[in-house]
């Protein structure tokens, strides 16, 4: 196949993932940084490169709203947005996922208010990690235009049927050019072919009833449904993942596995911070020390059994979270990975961390004490904040 | 008719917990009446408007597009349909004509046996329902 | 247009078995809309009574395709749903001639959702919203709204030892759609069939955006008997609490004019939420509650007179 090799910030390649997928319609509002992704989209609308019908709402959640109506009447829909847009989309979001309904979702990832700030964090995200959506975490400018494509896929699955969005890191990706392989557009459609919805609002022959109101009697069954969906999405994620590579030729797991086999310290953590600790492993491994590297890509659902399956050989292990729980404890990527170690029946010794909120740099050096201190020094239970100003 | 929803372990939900339409015609309401009204045929004009303003949609057309008889399925035994009858209006003005002090709403009207005569509707007790006009 | 004689033969798109209250007023309003068009039709609810009472699992008591999704956001959603279907007939997947409504209660529509209905009229979407406006929140147990008239008593605006009640004005929903300058706003209520059924017809058949404010009385919000309903929705009008009007295009046009209009406490001593304003020492509310009726009226003559000059 063809491949085109272009040079494209992350909001644009996800944008120009959207392009391909050409969905029948987006309803979105502006949040810096997200804002690019609808602002080159609706370009691709008014010069007809699409064929979607682009909703301009007046607020995230009159965003979310409107895709919700959109998805229940049979239309591919997707938005985009970041940090405060999501916030506000919060109370919807449940619903969506309720409703199965197979919206996609591009996300930028930026710090919740307050205090008010623009730059990169996950506390966006991960404050809707309960909200029944799948989350995908992108590295890079590449990984955002696959996996939006693979979303499709995996939202649109019979089994699954779930709203997804796949996230990058604000600024830091979504601002930043990087080398993008694309893909033909029409290898784009054949791969995520028809939209063929669970249930169809216009269906005036066979009238339906959405989001009817359920009581003590039944709520709890519909919750199970939602539980059920969720599995399923751990089995059909894989096949997705491995149908775009007998086509694309371009590998997704849940989790990526860098130099975790033979590693005796071992960090993991989410999007971009990945690719700065990927160089960190090089050059640790240069000194001597193992390092290995296991960033998670799906946090939602959660894959409990591959990062054990990673990690369970590791003398000790570092956690970055980029955003916080302020529970007094670890950051929601500890807590978990905790919890799944506890149920492999794995103790080993852990040090979290809390970083990068509101933007903060994070460097290659710091990402290498991180490791040091991990082979040298007594572990905390206590979180500590990396690179804070003591 | 609708089937009439049977779920009964979380596998049997639709996708989405959607729901067939018109499923409510197995949830009956009739039984938080507190009065009966009770349809006097051979003084109905055929006007239509208790049906107009039925809430509960409990006054049955027949297939040629006439009033029929209540639906008590359904009926909550508001009295609109009583209230708002041409024909109780009217009979309660002759009423009020010949004895100006006679009190007398549509809704107790039962008790005035000219009322009962003439009027198309009648609000009458659920116990008087069964017992006189044989109502379940 | 339909009278009820002909609308009974068509079949009913809201049934029973919904669990609205004895006498509620809505349920009235629906069969009103539905009786006035032919076309099929796609509902998308707002929280509140109608929702909750309609669609209570696994029991729906619509004949039609209806959507709730949460409570400020029905004119959204319906966004959502009148733009995928305008994105599926462009594309000629779809090709039936459906039309859109969203509705909501005075709570949906005047206050937490008024963001999403000015959004959804602004962008001049195809589709007819409709309020059912029982003057508070009466889902969740009475609350005042926006929509609540002056001295009513709520269970957050009681009727106390030293504030009786509600102490402001209703804010004016119906000109703030006026001022979004849409093809077709109007004011309804239950009581008059045919000024109803016109106005959704009406609505029906004009292409955009439409907002119908329709008043729908409430049984034990309003504190009323029942069978009252009608009665009720009618001494609104008769009163010029609740002028029948409608404004097509920016033309105003009152559609019924009280002969006499008849003073205000003939309509609140229907009502127990007023019950405390017959008391003589809250002489003054009534007072201040007729002027500013009688002040809205005039506004409202002076529009129609403004609008239809020639």
């Amino acid at each position: 196949m063809e491949k085109t090799i272009v040079a494209r910030t992350g909001n644009e390649a996800m944008a120009e993932a959207m392009r391909q997928i050409n969905p029948d319609v987006c309803a979105a509002y502006p949040i810096t940084p997200a804002t690019e992704i609808m602002q080159i989209f609706s370009s691709f609308v008014n010069d007809g490169l699409v064929k979607t019908n682009l909703i301009t709402v007046e607020s995230e959640h009159s965003a979310i709203s409107a895709c919700m109506g959109s998805a229940a009447s049979g239309a591919r829909t997707m938005t985009a947005t970041s940090s405060q847009g999501l916030a506000l989309m919060h109370e919807i979001l449940y619903i969506a996922s309720a409703l199965r309904l197979p919206i996609v979702l591009a996300e930028v990832n930026r710090a919740l208010s307050g205090p008010i700030n623009i730059h990169c964090d996950h506390s966006d995200t991960m404050g809707e990690r309960d909200a029944g959506w799948i989350q995908i975490y992108a590295e890079n400018s590449q990984e955002a235009y696959d996996l939006l494509i693979n979303a499709v896929r995996i939202a649109e699955h019979r089994d699954v049927s779930l709203p997804i969005m796949v996230s990058t890191d604000g600024f830091i990706i979504s601002h930043e050019m990087e080398r993008l392989e694309m893909y033909p557009d029409s290898e784009i459609q054949k791969f995520i072919g028809e939209y063929k919805p669970n249930y169809n609002l216009l269906n005036i022959d066979n009238p339906i009833t959405v989001g009817s109101l359920v009581l003590t009697d039944y709520y709890l069954e519909h919750k199970r449904v939602q539980h059920e969906a969720m599995k399923n999405a751990m089995k059909v994620i894989p096949e997705i993942f491995a149908e775009f590579k007998k086509v694309f030729g371009r590998q997704y797991d849940f989790v990526e596995n860098y130099k975790c086999d033979d590693a005796d310290y071992i960090l993991i953590c989410l999007g971009s911070t990945a690719g700065t600790s990927k160089v960190a492993v090089e050059e640790l491994r240069q000194e001597g020390i193992k390092a290995g590297l296991l960033k998670i890509r799906v946090f939602r659902p959660f894959p409990a059994e591959e990062i054990v399956k990673y990690i369970s050989k590791a003398k000790a292990i570092a956690i970055l979270d980029r955003s916080e729980s302020l529970s007094t404890q670890a950051g929601p990527v500890a807590t978990e990975v905790k919890a799944a170690l506890y149920d492999a029946g794995k103790i080993i010794p852990m040090q979290s961390y809390v970083y990068g909120l509101g933007g903060r740099e994070i460097y290659v050096d710091q990402i290498k004490d991180v490791y040091r201190k991990l082979k040298n020094t007594k572990i905390s239970e206590q979180v500590k904040y990396l690179g804070v100003k003591e | 008719m609708t089937k009439k929803p049977d779920i009964k372990t979380w596998k049997d939900l639709n996708v989405g917990g959607i729901i067939e339409s018109g499923t409510s015609e197995h949830f009956k309401t009739g039984d938080w009446r507190v009065k009966v009204p009770v349809w006097q045929s051979q003084n109905c004009i055929q006007c239509m408007t208790c049906w107009a303003f039925c809430p509960d949609n409990a006054i049955k057309v027949t297939d040629e597009g006439k009033r029929g008889n209540y639906d008590y399925n359904f009926c909550k035994g508001c009295g609109i349909c009583a209230e708002e009858c041409p024909v109780s209006k009217k009979v309660i003005n002759e009423i009020k004509k010949a004895a100006p002090n006679a009190n007398i709403t549509s809704w107790d009207a039962e008790t005035n046996q000219t009322f009962k005569e003439k009027a198309s509707i009648l609000m009458v007790s659920i116990k008087d329902a069964k017992e006189k006009y044989n109502i379940k | 247009m339909a009278a009820p004689k002909q609308s009974a033969k068509e079949p009913v798109k809201f049934i029973g078995g919904h669990r609205a209250c004895a006498g509620c007023g809505f349920p009235i309003l629906l069969k009103q809309m539905f009786s006035s068009t032919k076309d099929p039709v796609v509902i998308v609810s707002a929280t509140g009574c109608l929702e909750v009472t309609s669609t209570i699992f696994p029991f729906s008591a619509w004949k039609v395709p209806f959507m709730h999704n949460a409570f400020e956001n029905s004119a959204a959603t319906c966004s959502g749903v009148e733009g995928a279907y305008r994105s599926l007939k462009k594309q000629g997947k779809e090709n039936q001639n459906i039309k859109f409504v969203a509705i909501g209660g005075d709570g949906g529509t005047y206050d937490i959702g008024l963001q999403s209905l000015s959004g959804a009229m602004e962008r001049r979407h195809d589709m007819l919203y409709i309020t059912y406006n029982n003057e508070a929140y009466m889902n969740t147990g009475i609350q005042r709204s926006s929509a609540t008239i002056m001295g009513a008593h709520t269970t957050t605006s009681p009727a106390g030892k030293v504030v009786h009640g509600k102490t402001q004005n209703s804010k004016n929903l119906t000109e703030i759609l006026v001022a979004h300058e849409i093809p077709y706003v109007a004011q309804t209520t239950v009581a008059f069939w045919q000024d109803a059924t016109s106005k959704f017809s009406k609505a029906f058949s004009i292409e955009g955006p439409k907002f119908i404010n329709a008043l729908s009385p409430c049984v034990p919000g309003w504190g009323y008997h029942m069978s009252q309903t009608v009665k009720v929705s009618k001494m609104a009008v008769e009163t010029n609490l609740w002028p029948l009007y409608e404004v097509e295009n920016g033309v105003y046009k009152i559609n019924y004019k009280p002969k006499e209009r008849m003073g205000i406490e003939e309509y609140l001593k229907l009502q127990a939420r007023f019950a405390h304003l017959l008391k003589p020492e809250n002489k003054e509310i009534v007072e201040n509650i007729q002027k500013f009726i009688d002040w809205r009226w005039e506004q409202l003559l002076k529009k129609e007179e403004m609008t239809n000059k020639k």
